[in-house]
């Protein structure tokens, strides 16, 4: 049976990662003839916010459902599991434990946060013959989900309050995850992470020489504006990172897609060695709104509507409003994905 | 293998935390490196990554949108293949797991984070809290104590009033000794739990007792301003206390010195009220509670039976609601049940007794001159009641409150002292309860307009001085210094308790935070309030120590010569009950009146 790995992963805190997350549980609930696996490379499930104190979605899951969590999860979720392996990942809330739900119930999840632990994880998950493994996200994490097979990215007015921004910075973002995928060939060079000015300095040198440079790792932003700065002719050049996540993770993505428009504008070509699909976007008009004068938080929220128009018409993947229209459509664009891919 | 590790505050300013982790770190002989605050993560990284660090340690203040900049560097990290080998842990104030987890650390550290759990996870072992799991032991501590006089004259003083006691109780009773007879010889407290009560102790005790207990047993009716907990209640109460025991965490106040024992009160009227009370008491540290009882307990004949609440001061004693709230304590907790002042005094520190209580409470000269109950009634009460606490091993402190009405400290004092010697010929192990507070007697002269240590400190001496015993201040200490304001009440218990800790006393009692002003229930802030106070008064403290002025020293000589021209007035009476009436221990002028409650009811047998 194939497996498929779909990451919940969000721009920011509060976008409705635990929302989509549990439209899709409930759309596999709903169908009785899929297996479900779960796993969280942050801690969700909790009651109130760790940050805003705002009340919070829960997760709920029935038996059956295979997750991997970390050992003192168990101690606060309603769902009773029964562990099958305590694998060797610390985390810390205890050691990652692969289990099965033998009484439904609320689950806090928090499993392998990094992307190394998460590989390992997710191969155990995978010999259980699960349909689906959901991996769900934690703020505005996404470097493990370099380890899934598609993403689900959420996102809405608690990452920007401004629509019209917002929608940008989606554009952006989609625009990121399209990226050519370029081939690495026998005569690339390779580096590491390229983290100093000194690093830049050879990757330049090496580009000169090589024209084709692979850096198995990222780029951290200060370098990438030397870069930016230094680079003149690079016309025939190309620049090949792993995936786009790689790409995500240097810092804010207005910035870095503006800076990687300048350089592909002198010439170079600049692509990803591991595309990652984006199934489709969430979004989320809520927001925690802060007050200053009582120095906490209030729910609040932007027009919908104006909302899904702005980022609708600004990338072109499925757009959905999973407290609006539930899971269903969602769930069949993971179906049509998985049968496709 | 060597492990290198590299810490980076991600803070502009702080990194105080840091430091004192790395100073730790080296101390376990580990390689550090402490970049500068505000170091660039792409920077932090590389470092990182190319001189080949094990673990790197990060810290951040947390603020508005801190945790979104912290889960981006975890993200950069992972992305550059740090995480592949290089463990990553978070510290700062409001840095808990839970947090930790979310931001995508392989560990969070908290405030109180000790420097074993930072080389723990450097060095990859499990850390195991149990090793520092506080270990909290009931301590016996009398025990050290040999109750010798220091001062011979004084001995021989105390020696013939209490002669003089122990012949005139001779074969004395009251129907106070008859009830506590019968409860020590005929009341099991397990056959109690089996509800297998003796038929014969349910037929005979109806007896000794006043109406209202009487009532109950014989036509089951409940004392008026009682009610019973329903089943409902019973059964919450039951879970919250299993589920309350699962994850309790007791704590210790006390810094480099090991006294004193801190008290803690409780006695909302209402046994469920008193468990949430007492398990604060106990998570915040406090090491005994003191079972607070309503004050018309203590006047009227025999104990009601029943799962009793009341919306009144003070916890109605049956044997019910002790036992509910002792199978509650935590096994380091000690527990007193007072029997001081009223009719029932030798049942309960049977009752007391028998349940499982630690200590108790016993003074006939406050009991019979400022809590209303007849002195000579008191005294054959009070004897039987030390001979059972003898019997029951449990100490007791002796009280003098009789202060709080304006009678002199050397008066009451002079009644404690011929409490304890009394005790002491019986085979119990007293403790001395001075007054530790805005002493109204010095209210009134004026003489501690200046500070409020010289004359506490003074009475400690004293009483030094005079007997090797151990010493109690209280109850409250910093009474009558408080006011309704939290903040003010709180740091003057604390300073109390800074005081009683620098002269060396053996225990204190500490109020909650309102509870001198408390127009309703004593809250839980409030609570917790005073013992972090107190908590942080002696961190303060260590083993530094307070210097009282002159005065101490002078007003110590005054109580001890005022002292001994009590007893030697006492012992040429040659009659302590009289000299109770007369006002020998304390003037009707100075507000102490002998109580009428059990009046004619002393009985030659």
């Amino acid at each position: 049976m194939q497996t498929i790995i779909i990451g919940i992963a969000g721009t920011a805190k509060n976008t409705g990662k635990t929302t989509t997350t549990s439209s899709i549980m409930s759309e596999v609930k709903d169908n009785k003839k899929l297996s479900l696996g779960l796993t969280s490379i942050g801690y969700d499930g909790e009651d109130i916010d760790n940050v805003t104190g705002l009340p919070k979605p829960r997760i709920e899951v029935w038996p059956g459902v295979l997750v991997a969590v970390a050992e003192k999860c168990l101690k606060v979720s309603t769902a009773e599991v029964e562990v099958l392996e305590v694998t060797k990942f610390a985390t810390p809330l205890g050691k990652v434990i692969l289990g099965k739900v033998t009484k439904g119930g609320r689950l806090v999840v928090a499993g392998p946060n990094k992307s190394s632990e998460l590989r390992q994880v997710l191969n155990k998950l995978r010999h259980h013959n699960l349909n689906l493994i959901i991996v769900d996200g934690a703020l505005n994490r996404i470097a493990p989900m370099v380890e899934v097979d598609g993403l689900i990215l959420t996102t809405g007015a608690a990452r920007k309050s401004k629509i019209s921004e917002l929608a940008f910075e989606t554009h952006c973002l989609v625009e990121v995850f399209n990226y050519p995928v370029l081939n690495i060939e026998h005569d690339t060079f390779r580096f590491n992470s390229i983290l100093s000015s000194d690093a830049v300095d050879e990757l330049l040198r090496q580009l000169e020489t090589a024209g084709t440079v692979y850096i198995n790792g990222v780029i951290g932003e200060k370098s990438l504006m030397y870069l930016l700065e230094k680079a003149e002719k690079l016309s025939g050049k190309k620049l090949i990172f792993p995936d786009p996540i790689k790409l995500m993770v240097i810092g804010d993505i207005n910035k870095i897609h503006n800076i990687f428009a300048q350089l592909k504008h002198k010439g170079i070509e600049i692509g990803v060695r591991k595309p990652i699909k984006i199934i489709a976007l969430t979004i989320n008009p809520y927001y925690p709104k802060y007050r200053f004068n009582s120095d906490d938080y209030e729910v609040s929220y932007v027009d919908k509507e104006k909302l899904y128009e702005a980022i609708a018409g600004k990338v072109s993947v499925n757009v959905y409003n999973v407290v609006e229209e539930g899971g269903k459509m969602l769930f069949n664009d993971i179906l049509n994905y998985k049968n496709n891919t | 293998m060597e492990r290198k590790v590299l810490l980076a505050p991600l803070d502009p300013v702080h990194d105080i935390g840091l430091k004192m982790i790395k100073r730790g770190l080296e101390e376990s002989g580990l390689e550090t490196r402490l970049l500068p605050p505000d170091t660039p993560p792409e920077e932090i990284i590389r470092i990182a990554l190319d001189e080949k660090f094990n673990t790197l340690l990060l810290s951040r203040t947390l603020g508005y949108g801190v945790a979104e900049l912290l889960a981006r560097f975890v993200d950069l990290a992972d992305a550059a293949g740090l995480r592949e080998n290089v463990k990553i842990g978070i510290g700062g104030m409001a840095i808990r797991p839970e947090l930790a987890a979310e931001l995508g650390f392989d560990a969070g550290f908290g405030p109180g984070t000790t420097v074993e759990e930072a080389v723990a996870f450097v060095e990859g072992r499990e850390y195991n809290p149990e090793e520092t799991i506080i270990k909290k032991e009931k301590t016996d501590f009398t025990a050290p104590y040999k109750y010798t006089y220091g001062n011979q004259t004084m001995g021989n003083l105390l020696d013939k009033v209490s002669q003089q006691i122990i012949s005139w109780v001779g074969n004395k009773t009251s129907p106070g000794v008859e009830r506590a007879k019968l409860r020590e010889e005929l009341w099991d407290y397990q056959s109690f739990l089996k509800m297998q009560e003796n038929q014969e102790f349910l037929k005979k005790y109806p007896e000794l007792c006043d109406q209202v207990p009487k009532d109950y047993y014989l036509q089951g009716k409940i004392h008026p301003k009682t009610r019973e907990l329903t089943k409902e209640e019973l059964e919450n109460y039951q879970s919250f206390i299993t589920e309350i025991k699962e994850r309790m965490k007791v704590k210790k106040l006390q810094h480099r010195r090991k006294a004193p024992v801190i008290w803690n009160q409780y006695g909302t009227g209402c046994p469920f009220m008193d468990i949430g009370h007492i398990k604060v008491s106990e998570s915040w540290g406090a090491d005994g509670v003191v079972h607070f009882d309503p004050s018309w307990g203590a006047r009227t004949e025999g104990f009601l039976g029943g799962d009793l609440t009341h919306q009144e001061d003070g916890t109605v004693i049956t044997p019910n609601n002790l036992a509910r709230i002792y199978q509650s304590l935590e096994k380091s907790t000690l527990w007193q049940v007072r029997a001081h002042r009223g009719l029932n005094t030798p049942e309960t520190v049977v009752l007391a007794g028998k349940i499982g209580a630690d200590f108790t409470k016993i003074n006939v000269c406050y009991g019979s001159l400022a809590a209303g109950t007849d002195p000579a009634r008191l005294t054959v009460d009070g004897f039987y009641a030390i001979k059972y606490a003898a019997q029951y091993k449990m100490p007791f402190d002796i009280v003098t409150n009789e202060e709080l009405t304006g009678v002199p400290a050397y008066k009451a004092f002079a009644g404690m002292l011929i409490m304890a010697d009394l005790a002491i010929k019986l085979g119990a192990r007293p403790i001395l309860q001075p007054l530790f507070a805005y002493s109204p007697e010095m209210m009134i002269g004026g003489q501690m307009e200046d500070n409020y240590i010289d004359f506490n400190a003074a009475k400690i001496y004293a009483l030094r001085s005079i007997i090797d015993a151990p010493i109690w201040p209280g109850a409250p200490i910093g009474f009558l210094t408080q006011t309704e304001d939290r903040v003010q009440s709180s740091m003057s218990t604390s300073l109390h308790a800074l005081l009683a800790t620098a002269l060396g006393v053996d225990a204190i009692s500490i109020a909650s935070a309102d509870e001198a002003y408390s127009g309703g229930p004593i809250s839980v802030p409030s609570k917790i309030d005073t013992l972090r106070g107190v908590e942080e008064s002696f961190r303060f403290l260590g083993n530094a120590g307070i210097k009282p002025t002159a005065k101490a020293e002078q007003w110590q000589k005054e109580i001890i010569d005022g002292i001994e021209g009590v007893l030697k007035q006492v012992a040429a009476k040659g009659d302590f009950v009289q000299s109770l009436y007369d006002g020998l221990l304390g003037t009707r002028e100075e507000g102490a009146y002998p109580g009428r409650a059990g009046r004619n009811t002393v009985e030659e047998i």
